[in-house]
């Protein structure tokens, strides 16, 4: 099978072993009142890393909720006095709007900063913590090395208003798999941005007219109210938007085949199949959920914040909060079963490997894994799972 | 009795197809005839087992696996009865835990209780009088049109002349740290709010419950007191600070925006009680250079707290009535009318032209 491609396998949840996760999650969350994060995020990679399979061999997440726990204990006393000096400056210059522009810049520019440091060691540290056969994986290089080569990128991409982003897009690809290690794998990159220039290009221009055709109604509110009484403007904004949003996700899925095509892990090659069509279905519920829950929590809350302010304010302040909590972690269960899940498992089974016979010849890196005391910062975490 | 399985050493990606057998305790994995290792029973651990598969590795931290079928799970239960689930390493010790997490704990605490406050109030001290004016009338912009939706004030010459008169009597031996501007909103609330720079708003519902012009002096007094001591300057610091570290804390899973938002009207409610107690002080000294007889405002904060309703200690913004009372003393000051009949009227009914 040395030239055959090996898909990608995902199981199927024969034992209901997830929602009963995540409602563990959501009670242990809500008793902890948000402190079990760590852990859920930490037992739901365990889960997803074990239901991912290749050739018959399941992948391993062996992080620890501890790691991420100390690594936000770690960030919190560093972002305190930050985001408290922040406050208290824009506080103080409330009144000034050349200072709260200058403010303005220095907090965009570190944001940029923090978002691709963030990134790039929240990758770090979930590649440390996957094994695969009992090998290792991982990532070296610089952080600051990237984030310089993300501003580098950034002067491009801004002064095209975006038309060069593929090109960025590359460079930071081609360094974040020249760094990536499965074992004695070492990862690397072959894609240019010229390649994805032309998936690239439709999806920009459509966004160009489209930003040209709002600035030119929106300012001019004379005419958004004549147009608001003629022919409604919201209607052709919401089009809109859900073109941009599908042409978002087009670029998206041709965005993921483009990587996996041009990545490889030693002498591993990687392909992705993946198709809008297969995932787009799920724009349905993930709508639909979340307005439904919306218009629920709106009609119970209504009544029982009605009948629990006949028993008395805490009460109705608990009860108030409880309610919340328990349809906002509803939701978030529901989606994750009917929306996230379903589409996490087309674009792994999208994604297929060849050469998987020589994966036998990979051995354990000599890198230590990341020990604590010295990567803390790669437990600096964004998003969900 | 015999596993089918397969095995990863953890030093290289190479996997063996493995028998599995059990003796003394120990699984024995075995290739062809050769015993590859011997894993003591109170070493494996069971990482792993869903429909398809039963993980186990051992406790030692080493990355070596023994895949078996899931169907195989109770068959190496009765092999090796206590065996244990979960990863045993121990990456990040529990001292590390222990200290980073005391020391978040004081950080936080620190910087909640000591630094913000400080911080709120040597902020609010820097800022120039001509500063907080200037935020001061945009707030009171802002504030007037969310308490009432066409922004409506209620105001005509002898309405003005009668407030300027109080806000004179109250003033004229101890002057206020700003000139003061005042207004009133047509609104059903009693109540009454001090803004940054000087800028007092009270409202239509506290012009219909007061009973006397001295029980308005009174609240008048209190929202002076406010200005004078940046309370509210070093409040918007503190709340706006406070909210994001707590927001920070709780995350935003389940609800935590919910826990984060009533953890900071907890905490920001007892900053509020000491700042408002502050103010009682202040205004009771206000009074009595005013020749005014400070019992009023007891009167008046108890009959404003039998409307409000008992809220509970912890959740008041303000003092309870009982604490307010000792701070409003009787002087024996003898009540005299601040305001003719006429200006009075003029006042309480600006609302109604």
């Amino acid at each position: 099978m040395s030239d055959q491609a090996t898909p990608v396998e995902f199981a199927v949840d024969n034992n209901h072993a997830l929602p009963r996760l995540l409602v563990r999650n959501m009670v242990f969350g809500f008793l902890t009142l948000g402190f079990y994060r760590f852990w859920a995020k930490t037992a739901l990679r365990r889960h997803f890393w074990a239901r991912i399979a290749v050739a018959d061999e399941p992948f391993e997440y062996i992080g620890i909720g501890r790691e991420l726990f100390i690594g936000f204990l770690i960030v919190m006393a560093a972002f305190m006095p930050l985001s408290i000096g922040y406050s208290v400056l824009q506080t103080a210059v409330l009144d000034s709007p050349a200072t709260i522009m200058v403010l303005s810049a220095a907090y965009s520019i570190a944001m940029f900063v923090l978002t691709f440091a963030a990134t790039y060691r929240a990758r770090r540290y979930r590649l440390s913590r996957t094994v695969w056969r009992g090998v290792r994986a991982g990532q070296d290089g610089s952080t600051w090395r990237y984030v310089g080569l993300a501003a580098a990128w950034a002067v491009p991409v801004v002064l095209t208003a975006g038309l060069a982003l593929p090109w960025g897009a590359a460079a930071l690809a081609r360094y974040r798999m020249d760094h990536t290690y499965w074992g004695s794998f070492r990862g690397s990159f072959t894609g240019i941005g010229r390649q994805l220039f032309a998936a690239w290009l439709p999806f920009w221009g459509i966004g160009v007219i489209g930003v040209i055709l709002l600035s030119m109604v929106l300012p001019d509110t004379e005419m958004h109210r004549e147009m608001a009484e003629e022919d409604p403007v919201f209607a052709y904004v919401m089009i809109g938007l859900i073109g941009f949003a599908v042409g978002y996700l087009l670029f998206q899925a041709r965005w993921l085949r483009w990587y996996a095509s041009h990545a490889a892990l030693g002498p591993l090659r990687f392909s992705c199949t993946l198709r809008l069509r297969n995932v787009i279905l799920y724009a349905v519920p993930a709508v639909l959920l979340p307005a439904i829950f919306v218009a629920v929590m709106v009609a119970v809350g209504y009544m029982a914040i009605d009948l629990l302010l006949k028993i008395g304010v805490v009460a109705a302040i608990a009860g108030g909060a409880i309610l919340v909590m328990a349809i906002w972690g509803g939701l978030r269960i529901l989606f994750t079963l009917t929306v996230y899940v379903p589409i996490l498992r087309h674009i792994v089974t999208s994604i297929s490997i060849s050469h998987l016979d020589a994966a036998s010849g990979a051995a354990q890196s000599e890198n230590l894994p990341q020990r604590f005391g010295e990567g803390l910062a790669d437990s600096f975490e964004i998003g969900i799972a | 009795m015999l596993l089918q399985g397969r095995y990863a050493d953890g030093k290289t990606a190479a996997l063996q197809e493995v028998a599995v057998r059990a003796e003394n305790d120990e699984l024995n994995i075995v290739a062809g005839e050769a015993v590859l290792v011997r894993w003591p029973c109170a070493q494996v651990r069971r990482l792993s087992e869903d429909s398809r598969y039963l993980v186990l590795g051992l406790a030692d931290g080493s990355l070596a696996r023994l895949r078996l079928s899931a169907a195989d799970g109770d068959m190496i239960r009765s092999l090796c009865p206590a065996l244990r689930s979960g990863l045993a390493i121990d990456r990040a010790g529990r001292r590390q835990l222990l200290v980073w997490g005391v020391a978040a704990i004081a950080g936080l605490a620190m910087t909640y209780f000591l630094l913000l406050p400080a911080i709120a109030m040597t902020v609010a001290e820097v800022i120039p009088a001509h500063v907080e004016q200037r935020i001061g009338r945009r707030l009171t912009q802002t504030a007037v049109a969310s308490l009432n939706a066409n922004g409506k004030l209620c105001r005509n010459d002898q309405a003005d002349a009668s407030l300027a008169h109080l806000l004179d009597v109250l003033t004229r031996n101890q002057p206020s740290r700003l000139p003061l501007e005042i207004q009133v909103v047509d609104h059903p609330m009693v109540n009454a709010f001090a803004l940054p720079g000087g800028q007092l708003l009270i409202m239509r519902g506290l012009l219909d419950f007061v009973q006397s012009d001295a029980e308005l002096a009174a609240v008048l007094a209190h929202e002076i007191a406010h200005v004078d001591a940046r309370h509210n300057l070093a409040g918007a610091v503190h709340a706006s600070a406070g909210g994001l570290l707590i927001g920070f804390v709780f995350g935003d899973v389940i609800g935590g925006i919910g826990v984060a938002s009533a953890a900071n009207y907890l905490l920001t409610a007892g900053y509020s009680r000491e700042v408002e107690a502050e103010a009682d002080r202040a205004a009771a000294l206000r009074l009595r250079q005013a020749q005014i007889n400070p019992k009023v405002a007891a009167g008046f904060f108890e009959r404003l707290a039998k409307i409000e309703g008992e809220v509970p200690a912890v959740l008041s913004t303000h003092p309870p009535s009982p604490e307010r009372k000792t701070v409003f003393i009787d002087n024996g000051q003898p009540s005299r009318p601040l305001l003719t009949a006429q200006q009075w009227r003029a006042l309480v009914e600006v609302c109604r032209a």
